[in-house]
C-alpha cells in the first residue's frame, strides 16, 4: 500500500495566498515525512500552478491534479502543461481527470454543460493519441480542431505521466479507468458499500478489457488525524470538524448522502457519530491502523490510501505532527498489503453497512440545497 | 534605472527541458539573491507560469512576469485567472506579459486550429476583457467572435489591486507602443532591436500616454542587452566567444527574421562577426567600466527608459561566470547607473 494526500484546498475565511501558503507547507511536510503522493484539487485555477511551485520545494513525492476539467482546455494544451509540468517536477507529475463539473462553470466560458462529458472523453482520447504518437496528427471533430499537432516538449516519463480518473457516481468513469489502465481516484465522503461497488466493478471491467486485474489502481481517501490517544485526537479534531460539517452541508450537501445516519437528514450528521461510525479514521495509532485495516478489507482491498487535507484541521502544528505520527507508526504496519498479490477476503461487516444511495426521500432533501 | 532578467529559456544544447528549465530557474534565483528587480520569462512551448511558479517557491522578491502570453490560444477568462492565481502563489510578485507578433506563428494557430489572419484581432479582444473581467464588480456577460462567456467572474480576485501591471512586447508597431502608453503597461523590447528603433517606440509610448491623460514617462520602457561582465575585457569578450559564436549559429538558423540589424551594410548571414559584434556596441561584453560606458551611451541613444534587462536564459559562458557577471554587474556596474531617472536623456536632449 502506499500512501498520499488529498490537498483539497478549502480553508473557509483565509485569502488566496494564505490557503496555498498552507496547502504548499502541507505538501512539503508529506514530502519530507515519506508520503508517496500529493494529489492537489483544481477548483477555480489550475492545480498545475501549485504543482510546480510545489515542485520547487519537494524531492520525491508525486505530485497530481485532481482534477483537471478537461472540457474548459483544447486537448493540445493540457497534454502540453502535462509534460511541462513532468519536466518541473523532474518525472513526478500526474494527470488527474474529472467528469463532475456545474453547470455554472461551463457556461463562464461559453461552454454548453449537456456536452461535458462527451468532451471529456473526446478530450482523453485526443491526448493519449498525442502522448503515443509518432507523427503530427490532424484532427478535425466536434469540439476542437488542430492541424499537425504534436506535443513540445515530449513527456520526460515515456510513453507518458501516469493518468488518474475521479470516479464518485459513474459506472462509466470506472470502465475508461479499466480499458486505460488508469489510477481511480475516490473521495473522502463516498461510503465503503459504494467503495466495494467500484472496486468490484474495476476489477471485473480490467478484465473484460483483456487487462491484469489490479485493484491497486483504485486510491482511497479518509479523513484521517492520528494524535497520541484516541480521546486527544477525538477532542483536537473537535471544533474544526464541526466547522467542516457545517460548511460541507452549505456547500457540498451532494457529497453527504453516504454520511447520514440511517433514517435521518442532514441534520443528524454530528462529529462524534462519524468518528464513532468509523467515517473518520481519528485516533491513537492503534486505533487509526485497524479502522485502515478493516477499511481497506471491506472496500476490496486498493493501491493508494489519501489522508484528506487542504482543510484547516486542528491546527497547523497538529496537522503536521499528524502527517508525521502516521508515517511513523501507522504505515509500517499497512506498507505490506498489497492487494493484487493477496486480495481480502470479503468482509461480514459490509453486508450490514447500511447504503443510503437509492433513498429517494434523501436525495429529495438534497435537491433543496443550492448548489454554488 | 532598474535592473532586469529576460529569461529567453533558450538552451539547445541541454539534453531534456527539465534541465533546461532549471538551469533558468537557478539564474532566476541568483538575481534575486542579487538584487535584480524583475524577471520576464519567455513561453515558448509551454506557459511561462508554469516556470514562474517554480521560481516562485525559491525566491523571494523578484517580480516574476510572463514573456509573452500568446493571448489568441485562451479563452481570456482562463488568462485572467491563471494570472490571478500567479499573482497569489508569488505573493503579488506577478506581472502578465502579452504579445502581438511573437509565438503565435501561422503553424502555432494551426495547431490549434485558429487561422491566423485574426491573431491580431483575437488579441485585441482578449485583453480588452481581461481588464473589463479584472475592473469589473459583478459577473460579466460576453458574446464575441470568439470567445463567450455568461455570468464571468474571476476567481481567485487578484492580490495585487486593482490588478497585476501588465506588459506589451512591441517590435515594429508604432499602435502597440500607444496601446502601452494609453493603458499604462510596461512595453518590453528585445535585444536585437536597434537604439533607435526603441527611441521612436518610447516617443510613441509616450505620446500616447499623454493623449491618455497619464504621466508621459518612459519609465515603462524596458530595454535588454546581452550584457556579461568580467575582471578586464579582455577576459569577458573570451569568456563569451564559444557560446557566443554557437549563439550566432543557433539564432541564423531558427530566428534569422531578427538578426536583419546586425548583417553590417552590404553584407550577409556570415559577416556576423562576434568580434564585431563586440566592438561595434552591438553586445555589452567587457570589464565593469567597459559595460556602465556601453550602458550609458544605449541610455543616450534610446533617448532613456526605465529599465535594462539582462539578456539570460541562455548557456552563455558556465553557469559559474554567468552568476559571477551579475554579481559584477550588480556590485560594479548597477550602483553607477541606478540615479539614471527614465526621463532625463529625453529632457536633456530637447533642452540642447
Amino acid at each position: 500500500m502506499k500512501f498520499g494526500i488529498f490537498s483539497n484546498s478549502r480553508r473557509p475565511g483565509k485569502p488566496q495566498h494564505e490557503i496555498w501558503e498552507n496547502d504548499l507547507h502541507e505538501i512539503e511536510t508529506a514530502d519530507q515525512v515519506g508520503f508517496d503522493e500529493a494529489w492537489i484539487s483544481e477548483h477555480d485555477s489550475p492545480a498545475e500552478l501549485i504543482i510546480c511551485k510545489a515542485a520547487a520545494m519537494t524531492e520525491n513525492i508525486k505530485l497530481g491534479t485532481a482534477v483537471r476539467p478537461l472540457a474548459y482546455y483544447h486537448p493540445l494544451q493540457v497534454a502540453t502543461e502535462a509534460n511541462a509540468c513532468d519536466h518541473l517536477t523532474n518525472g513526478r507529475y500526474r494527470l488527474g481527470i474529472g467528469f463532475g463539473f456545474y453547470a455554472a462553470q461551463m457556461e463562464r466560458r461559453g461552454l454548453d454543460f449537456a456536452k461535458t462529458r462527451e468532451m471529456m472523453h473526446a478530450s482523453i482520447d485526443l491526448i493519449l493519441k498525442l502522448w503515443n504518437a509518432k507523427e503530427p496528427i490532424d484532427y478535425d471533430g466536434p469540439f476542437w480542431k488542430g492541424k499537425a499537432m504534436e506535443l513540445r516538449p515530449k513527456s520526460l516519463q515515456q510513453p507518458h505521466p501516469p493518468v488518474a480518473v475521479a470516479a464518485g457516481n459513474t459506472i462509466g468513469t470506472v470502465e475508461l479507468a479499466a480499458r486505460n489502465g488508469f489510477q481511480m481516484l475516490t473521495g473522502d465522503f463516498i461510503s465503503v458499500k459504494r467503495l466495494n461497488k467500484f472496486n468490484t466493478h474495476l476489477a471485473e471491467s480490467q478484465a473484460a478489457a483483456g487487462r491484469p486485474v489490479e485493484r491497486s489502481k483504485m486510491a482511497c481517501t479518509r479523513v484521517i488525524y492520528v494524535g497520541e490517544s484516541d480521546k486527544q485526537a477525538r477532542e483536537e479534531m473537535r471544533d474544526s470538524y464541526e466547522r467542516t460539517i457545517a460548511w460541507e452541508k452549505v456547500n457540498t450537501p451532494h457529497h453527504q448522502v453516504d454520511r447520514i445516519p440511517p433514517g435521518g437528514t442532514l441534520d443528524d450528521i454530528t462529529y462524534d457519530y462519524l468518528v464513532d461510525s468509523g467515517n473518520l479514521f481519528i485516533g491513537g495509532p492503534d486505533t487509526v491502523t485497524k479502522k485502515i485495516e478493516e477499511f481497506y478489507e471491506d472496500v476490496g482491498g486498493f493501491g493508494l490510501l489519501m489522508l484528506h487535507a487542504g482543510r484547516d484541521y486542528a491546527t497547523r502544528e497538529k496537522r503536521d505532527r499528524s502527517l508525521k505520527l502516521f508515517m511513523d507508526e501507522v504505515a509500517p504496519r499497512l506498507r505490506k498489503l498489497d492487494c493484487d498479490k493477496n486480495p481480502p477476503k470479503p468482509s461480514d461487516r459490509l453486508r450490514d453497512a447500511y447504503d443510503n444511495e437509492r433513498s429517494p426521500e434523501l436525495h429529495a432533501q438534497l435537491a433543496r440545497y443550492k448548489i454554488a | 534605472m532598474k535592473f532586469g532578467l529576460f529569461s529567453n529559456s533558450r538552451r539547445p544544447e541541454h539534453p531534456t527541458y527539465a534541465s533546461g528549465w532549471d538551469a533558468d530557474i537557478a539564474e532566476i534565483v541568483a538575481a534575486d539573491r542579487l538584487g535584480i528587480e524583475e524577471c520576464w520569462i519567455s513561453e515558448h512551448e509551454v506557459p511561462a507560469e508554469l516556470i514562474l511558479c517554480k521560481a516562485a517557491g525559491l525566491t523571494e522578491k523578484i517580480t516574476l512576469g510572463s514573456a509573452v502570453r500568446p493571448l489568441a490560444y485562451y479563452h481570456p477568462l482562463q488568462v485572467a485567472t491563471e494570472a490571478n492565481a500567479c499573482d497569489h502563489l508569488t505573493g503579488g510578485r506577478y506581472r502578465l506579459g502579452i504579445g502581438f507578433g511573437f509565438g503565435a506563428t501561422p503553424k502555432e494557430m494551426e495547431r490549434r486550429g485558429l487561422d491566423w489572419s485574426k491573431t491580431r484581432e483575437m488579441m485585441h479582444a482578449s485583453i480588452d476583457l481581461i481588464l473589463r473581467l479584472w475592473n469589473a464588480t459583478g459577473p460579466i456577460d460576453y458574446d464575441g467572435p470568439f470567445w463567450k462567456g455568461k455570468a464571468m467572474e474571476l476567481r481567485p480576485k487578484a492580490l495585487q489591486q486593482p490588478h497585476p501591471p501588465v506588459a506589451v512586447a512591441v517590435q515594429n508597431t508604432a499602435a502597440t507602443a500607444e496601446l502601452a502608453g494609453q493603458h499604462g503597461f510596461q512595453m518590453l523590447t528585445s535585444n536585437f532591436i536597434a537604439p533607435a528603433q526603441i527611441r521612436g517606440l518610447a516617443d510613441a509610448l509616450v505620446e500616447a500616454a499623454r493623449k491618455a491623460g497619464r504621466k508621459p514617462s518612459r519609465e515603462g520602457v524596458v530595454t535588454c542587452r546581452l550584457i556579461y561582465v568580467a575582471e578586464t575585457d579582455s577576459r569577458a569578450r573570451e569568456d563569451m566567444r564559444d557560446s557566443y559564436n554557437r549563439t550566432i549559429e543557433w539564432e541564423a538558423k531558427n530566428t534569422p527574421h531578427a538578426q536583419k540589424a546586425r548583417i553590417p551594410p552590404g553584407g550577409t548571414w556570415k559577416d556576423i562577426d562576434y568580434d564585431r559584434l563586440v566592438d561595434s556596441g552591438e553586445l555589452f561584453v567587457g570589464s565593469p567600466d567597459t559595460v556602465r560606458a556601453r550602458i550609458a551611451q544605449f541610455y543616450e541613444d534610446t533617448g532613456g527608459f526605465g529599465q535594462i534587462m539582462i539578456h539570460g536564459g541562455r548557456d552563455y559562458a558556465t553557469p559559474e561566470k554567468r552568476v559571477r557577471s551579475m554579481e559584477l554587474f550588480m556590485a560594479e556596474v548597477a550602483p553607477r547607473l541606478r540615479a539614471l531617472g527614465p526621463d532625463e536623456a529625453r529632457s536633456k536632449q530637447a533642452a540642447e
